[in-house]
């Protein structure tokens, strides 16, 4: 795990990230603020303008060099353009061939896929925070939401136990005091300190199974004696793995569940997700958002890595072809969170614990949809990149939603579901965004929802797990009963007196984005599964 | 007569589990939320002793174990400094760091 | 003349910009209303156009296909966003189309004062847009999203009253909403199961091949698959294609309204009656029946299935009907009926009667919508009284009302020669003789008898016997809602001619679709419809004498039917619906928001106190430090969740390394 020059560029938008993080605390640190209510508005808005700006270049610069989208012509006219070309070019020469870090980090098209969806979540929740500033040291929020942004990258990248391990915690600790940000909220503090104690927790569960993995990979590499190798690296773990003896794979099994009942907290699968009601509801609500749509994407994104890279040898099955392996756990655990989750959310009054709990039952399609990512090539590329296609409409869909939440609260809304009554006279674009993205969460079509469960459900179906489609669909229909219980305040119930909202424009534009991203994700579906099989196939 | 040759592997990792099961115990039973984070000291300490022992044991001459012991040592630390000033804001807030106490947030 | 074949994009866009325009542009009930019934006018005026391109082609070829973009390429999954316009769609389409403009100029003035009109008519055209894509979709898929658009827009209309704490008969719409989507939304999940079937054994769901996409249609390949069947694990296996038709029928008891998914049709009533009329009478609810017709390849290959669908369709027509004759609301006699109608339907598709069954479901929706409407004006004159209880005697007073109402209730009576005898008579006798199906023959006359029964009694208690309450001011309707009335009698009244016996326009004209073998009339068959026929009247007559000459005098309002008095429980259970609601709610809706509120405990972390850390913790710190109870804590019952969930997965794991 030598560090080359080269690895720069490969690893550019990771470091961009870092100073961008440095950037915007130095910059509210050097400057001498009045202490006034205006200078701290002023204050906190120019630590969001300088985060939202620096975001918004890092997630271009991580498209140009992904080279996924769109690859720049080789040689340009000269031109004024050309420079901008040329760079670009630069960019994507430099971009992912092989792994930085001697491969302890893949650059491969996952990552960067990870990176666009992480940062775009990151920049979108900026842009939501631009009008729900906390009430004090809003650059440190900021940094914070950097440096969790920074540690998601990485851990959707990492090809080796440290460095996914750091990675983790590095988003982990910025989490745990985002989510007690403003402290001065009883609420808020509760929220920080549950998420750091199961955070904690889970970490040393998922450590403990780290050293197994790495027990077992240096028991057997330590044999040969050939060249020296990392036996913590996840080339070095699934080659130990491949040739383990029986006790040795119950070791690696054992190391498996522990790893796997580790990362599942980040997903909030049932059993590991009792934070997140209470984290979601009581945490900032854009920092709820950026729990719900980038925390879990990145904790995906490690599992994906871990499970295909360190131990594809114990995939086992989850159907008709038995019940072995990862799989296995895997379709206990989507089980659970579905039927659980789903039962869950109907009795809840409190609009944002009620989306935490659907929320919990997207990971259960989640956990669904990495079910066959251990099977053969064909089903298994068509299944990854159905998850991708997943994980990018959760993503926007947590993000409208909880960010639509987030500005009903900046503007003085209470968090119960009779609070939303007639909100499509109070604001319609909010009622709209608020009910485009918990349809598309219910599976209607034309929109994304409803594609990408659709997706998921063929890789599964294809996979042999036929039973846990059946379940997965016929929890979707009990779904809909408290999807409706959140719509019909909005359309069925008259607004009284309660006043009307007014929403920040900057925080409108972003929804209604949003907002049209899943009906047109919905409708014409092409370019993105193109995009994410292209990510699959660059490895 | 070297340690390696008196205490086997197995004998050390036994060791470790007993102290992560204490520790998770700790974790469970403990009211106060200090516990809970002494709790999960000892659990990734037992993580660290089981890295050490990997190491010793069956691969003395690469470093990997080693490095994974020493940046859980630091991060614990990490954690445990985040960890000690969220009690602080709890016990602003609320006057207590009794974990059964946060009880606000309730469906 | 395929340089028109573009038509058929604009027949459900118009609709679709026509709700999109009224909602964004249109500022109050005017403009809105025609805009909305323009969009819906235009759009029947495409589809006669796209009618007449199919009539110029040869009739083996005779469909117009085309393909907008691919919608979906997930691997192997490909699915297309494309039209089929084939001659069983160009029915549907003129019926939607058709009786939807209809409608649409009906409620400009059934919706005058309405507080939110623009909704209205948006939903409404929505719908048109929803329900027209639903029948010209070229592949299952696109035609689930028609499937769930027009779920959606029910639902958005049952509500449309919401700001009413309850409608007649003491129905709140918001609860009536949810309830249509939700029991909706279980026939979408068999139905979702089935296009996965489909697609895992077929390889595609297109209907027919596609071109563009490269994909096979997947109904001429059904038959390759009539023997093979699909394993259950340890509930043994079944025919692929019992199974695909058994799940497609549950979708289609969901959306046509047959038992036991109809619970939610008579409670949808709580929507405005040109919401009724033309969503839960004359078009979405047929869209399971049009489902079956145009799958008729799996179901021809899977005669079990077929036979599933028979019973149900039946068992339906006949309990359907007994419910209708129990009920004082006007517009839940014609819910029930519809249910039971719709049986017929299904009825006759089970059996392959498709054109018989398309032949009904264009009568059905002619008249119904008729009735329906006629009914909106008795509601909108006696200022939303709905309770039949309170009628009476209003021949004089309403004399248009009533003499559109009765060529409506002789047409679903099936009294000769209006439209409902000869499809009805066309489905009993192909049951009869074609099927030689005798029992369910028998109960469809049965239901025959029981419809014309339920008919003259709420003839006879609107418009005959004394006036039970004084309606002075009562008048009919004029202007926009009266033609449209008119032009459905018409119809109502000689829609008969369309697939009349020797002629048979209808089903020579589906015949390059549904390949069906041409029905072939004899003796036998005239005979049966003369004994029909006399049953109905009889039936009817009995109905319309016992209600308007011998029990009048007893009929108050707010009291029972005298006829409980001599049928006692078995009135009593027709009345509620067969108790279907009462037993939903107990095994279903009570245990489950009883168990999800339990859940929500657990999983909240609440209730696994007894179960954690007052049982394991409890033992644990009674070992550790002597007897002392552990308080409950919130935060630590989590962890100890989370604990349990790595024990479980543990011992998970163990279970699947002993095996």
């Amino acid at each position: 795990m030598m560090f080359q020059i080269s690895d720069v560029p490969r690893l550019l938008p990771e470091l961009m990230l870092a100073v961008l993080a440095l950037l915007v605390l130095g910059s509210d640190v050097l400057e001498r603020w009045a202490d006034d209510p205006a200078a701290r508005r002023e204050r906190g808005r120019a630590a969001a303008q300088l985060t939202g700006i620096g975001l918004g270049l890092i997630w271009l610069v991580t498209l140009v060099q992904g080279g996924l989208a769109f690859t720049i012509a080789p040689a340009g006219a000269a031109g004024p353009l050309d420079a901008l070309l040329s760079l670009g070019r630069n960019l994507q020469a430099g971009g992912a061939e092989r792994g930085a870090l001697l491969g302890a980090f893949a650059t491969d098209g996952i990552t960067v896929m990870a990176r666009l969806l992480l940062i775009g979540a990151a920049l979108v929740v900026a842009l939501l925070a631009g009008d729900h500033l906390p009430d004090a040291h809003p650059a440190e929020f900021f940094t914070l939401l950097l440096l969790a942004t920074l540690g998601m990258c990485v851990m959707a990248a990492a090809q080796e136990l440290i460095i996914a391990f750091v990675a983790l915690e590095c988003s982990s600790i910025a989490l745990y005091v985002l989510a007690g940000y403003s402290a001065r909220q009883p609420a808020a503090a509760e929220a920080g300190m549950k998420y750091l104690l199961f955070g904690v927790v889970s970490s040393a569960v998922l450590l403990y199974g780290m050293s197994l993995a790495y027990g077992v990979t240096a028991s057997i590499g330590g044999a040969d004696g050939g060249p020296p190798r990392v036996n913590t690296s996840f080339a070095a773990i699934a080659e130990a793995v491949r040739v383990a003896d029986v006790a040795q794979r119950g070791a690696v099994m054992l190391a498996v569940t522990l790893m796997i009942a580790g990362v599942a907290y980040k997903l909030a699968l049932v059993p590991f997700h009792s934070w997140a009601p209470d984290v979601y509801q009581g945490a900032s609500p854009t920092v709820a958002a950026f729990l719900a749509a980038a925390s879990k994407t990145a904790g995906v994104f490690l599992l994906v890595r871990v499970l295909t890279a360190a131990f594809p040898d114990v995939a086992g099955a989850a159907g008709a072809n038995g019940f072995t392996g990862w799989a296995a756990l895997l379709a206990l655990l989507a089980l659970s969170t579905l039927v659980l989750g789903n039962l869950a959310a109907l009795p809840q009054d409190v609009t944002r614990r009620l989306l935490a709990y659907s929320s919990i039952s997207h990971a259960g399609f989640l956990a669904l949809a990495l079910l066959p990512l251990g099977g053969a090539a064909p089903l298994r590329d068509a299944a990854s990149a159905a998850l991708l296609y997943y994980l990018v409409v959760a993503l926007i869909g947590s993000l409208a939603a909880f960010g639509a939440l987030a500005a009903l609260q900046a503007a003085g809304v209470a968090d119960r579901l009779e609070d939303l009554a007639g909100l499509r006279q109070r604001n319609p674009l909010l009622a709209a965004v608020l009910t485009i993205a918990i349809a598309s969460m219910a599976g209607l079509p034309p929109l994304a929802g409803f594609t990408a469960k659709f997706a998921v459900f063929v890789g599964a179906w294809e996979a042999g797990a036929a039973w846990l489609v059946v379940i997965a669909l016929v929890t979707t229909v009990i779904a809909l009963a408290y999807y409706l219980r959140v719509l019909r305040p909005i359309w069925m119930q008259p607004a009284d007196d309660r006043p009307t909202v007014s929403v920040a424009p900057v925080t409108a534009v972003t929804l209604a984005l949003a907002a049209l991203a899943l009906i047109a994700l919905g409708v014409l579906p092409g370019p993105l599964w193109q995009l994410a099989q292209a990510a699959v196939l660059a490895r | 007569m070297s340690m390696i040759d008196a205490v086997p592997l197995s004998w050390v990792l036994t060791l470790a589990a007993i102290l992560f099961c204490i520790g998770l115990f700790g974790v469970i039973v403990r009211r106060s939320l200090i516990g809970v984070l002494f709790g999960v000291e000892l659990m990734l300490n037992a993580v660290n002793i089981n890295l050490i022992a990997f190491w010793r044991y069956l691969e003395p001459n690469l470093v990997a174990g080693q490095v994974f012991a020493l940046f859980i040592i630091t991060i614990a630390a990490a954690e445990a400094a985040v960890g000690l000033a969220m009690v602080i804001a709890v016990y602003r807030t609320r006057r207590t760091i009794v974990a059964d106490d946060m009880r606000n947030l309730q469906g | 003349m395929s340089d028109l074949r573009w038509v058929i994009w604009l027949i459900p866009t118009l609709p679709l910009l026509g709700a999109v325009a009224t909602l964004l542009l249109a500022r109050g009930e005017r403009a809105a209303g025609m805009i909305a019934t323009a969009a819906a006018g235009l759009s029947f005026v495409a589809t006669l156009v796209a009618v007449w391109v199919l009539q110029t082609m040869p009739a083996e070829a005779a469909r117009i296909e085309s393909v907008a973009w691919t919608w979906i390429d997930v691997a192997s999954f490909r699915v297309s966003f494309g039209l089929l316009f084939d001659r069983l769609t160009a029915v549907m389409a003129l019926l939607i189309t058709g009786v939807g403009s209809l409608i649409h100029v009906y409620s400009l003035g059934y919706m005058r004062g309405d507080s939110r009109p623009e909704r209205f008519f948006a939903y409404l055209n929505l719908f048109v847009a929803a329900m027209l894509l639903l029948v010209m979709a070229d592949n299952l898929v696109l035609l689930f999203l028609g499937w769930e658009g027009v779920g959606l827009c029910s639902f958005l209309l049952i509500g449309h009253y919401f700001d009413r704490r309850s409608v007649p008969p003491g129905i709140v719409p918001a609860e009536a909403a949810t309830k249509a989507f939700v029991v909706n939304r279980i026939g979408d999940a068999a139905f979702l199961l089935a296009i996965m079937l489909i697609f895992s054994r077929l390889g595609s769901v297109s209907f027919l091949p596609n071109a563009t996409l490269g994909t096979p249609g997947y109904l001429e390949r059904a038959a390759e698959l009539a023997f093979v069947d699909v394993q259950l694990g340890p509930l043994g296996s079944i025919g692929v294609l019992t199974a695909i038709g058994l799940l497609m029928l549950i979708g289609v008891c969901g959306k046509s309204a047959q038992l036991p998914l109809s619970t939610w049709l008579p409670d949808a009533m709580a929507g405005p009656t040109p919401v009724s009329a033309l969503i839960h009478a004359a078009t979405m609810v047929t869209a399971g029946v049009y489902l079956i017709v145009r799958n008729h390849g799996v179901f021809s290959a899977a005669p079990t299935a077929a036979s599933w669908v028979v019973g149900v369709g039946a068992v339906t027509a006949l309990l359907a009907a007994l419910s209708a004759a129990t009920q004082f609301d006007l517009k839940r006699v014609l819910a029930y009926s519809t249910i039971s109608q719709l049986g017929y339907m299904v009825a006759a598709v089970g059996m392959g009667a498709y054109a018989a069954g398309m032949f009904h479901l264009l009568t059905h929706g002619l008249f119904k919508a008729l009735l329906f409407l006629a009914a909106g004006a008795l509601i909108h004159a006696l200022h939303d009284v709905q309770d039949m209880r309170r009628m009476g005697g209003l021949r004089q007073h309403l004399p248009f009302t009533f003499r559109v109402y009765l060529v409506g209730a002789l047409a679903l009576a099936g009294i000769f020669p209006l439209a409902g005898f000869w499809s009805k008579d066309e489905i009993i006798a192909h049951a009869w003789f074609t099927a030689q199906n005798p029992a369910i023959a028998l109960i469809l006359i049965a239901s025959a008898a029981v419809t014309a029964f339920y008919m003259g009694r709420q003839v006879a208690l609107i418009f005959y016997g004394q006036p039970r309450e004084a309606h002075a001011a009562a008048h009919d309707p004029h202007g926009s809602m009266r033609w449209p009335l008119v032009v459905l009698a018409v119809g109502a009244a000689i829609g008969g001619v369309l697939n009349l016996p020797g002629v048979h326009w209808l089903s020579s004209w589906l015949e390059p679709t549904l390949a069906e073998p041409e029905a072939v009339y004899s003796v036998g068959k005239a005979v049966m419809a003369v004994i029909v026929t006399a049953i109905a009247v009889g039936g009817g007559y009995l109905g319309w004498w016992l209600y308007a000459r011998v029990v009048d005098g007893n009929i108050v309002p707010g009291k029972t039917d005298p006829a409980l008095y001599y049928l006692g429980d078995i009135w009593r259970g027709a009345e509620l619906g067969w108790g279907l609601d009462w037993l939903y709610d107990r095994a279903i809706v009570r245990p489950y928001r009883q168990c999800s509120a339990f859940l929500g405990r657990v999983v909240d972390g609440e209730a696994l106190d007894g179960l954690l850390v007052g049982g394991t913790g409890r033992t644990f710190v009674a070992l550790a430090r002597g007897v002392r109870a552990v308080q409950s804590g919130h935060a630590r019952r989590g962890l100890a969740v989370f604990l349990l969930g790595v024990v479980v997965l543990l011992a998970a794991l163990l279970a699947m390394t002993m095996r």
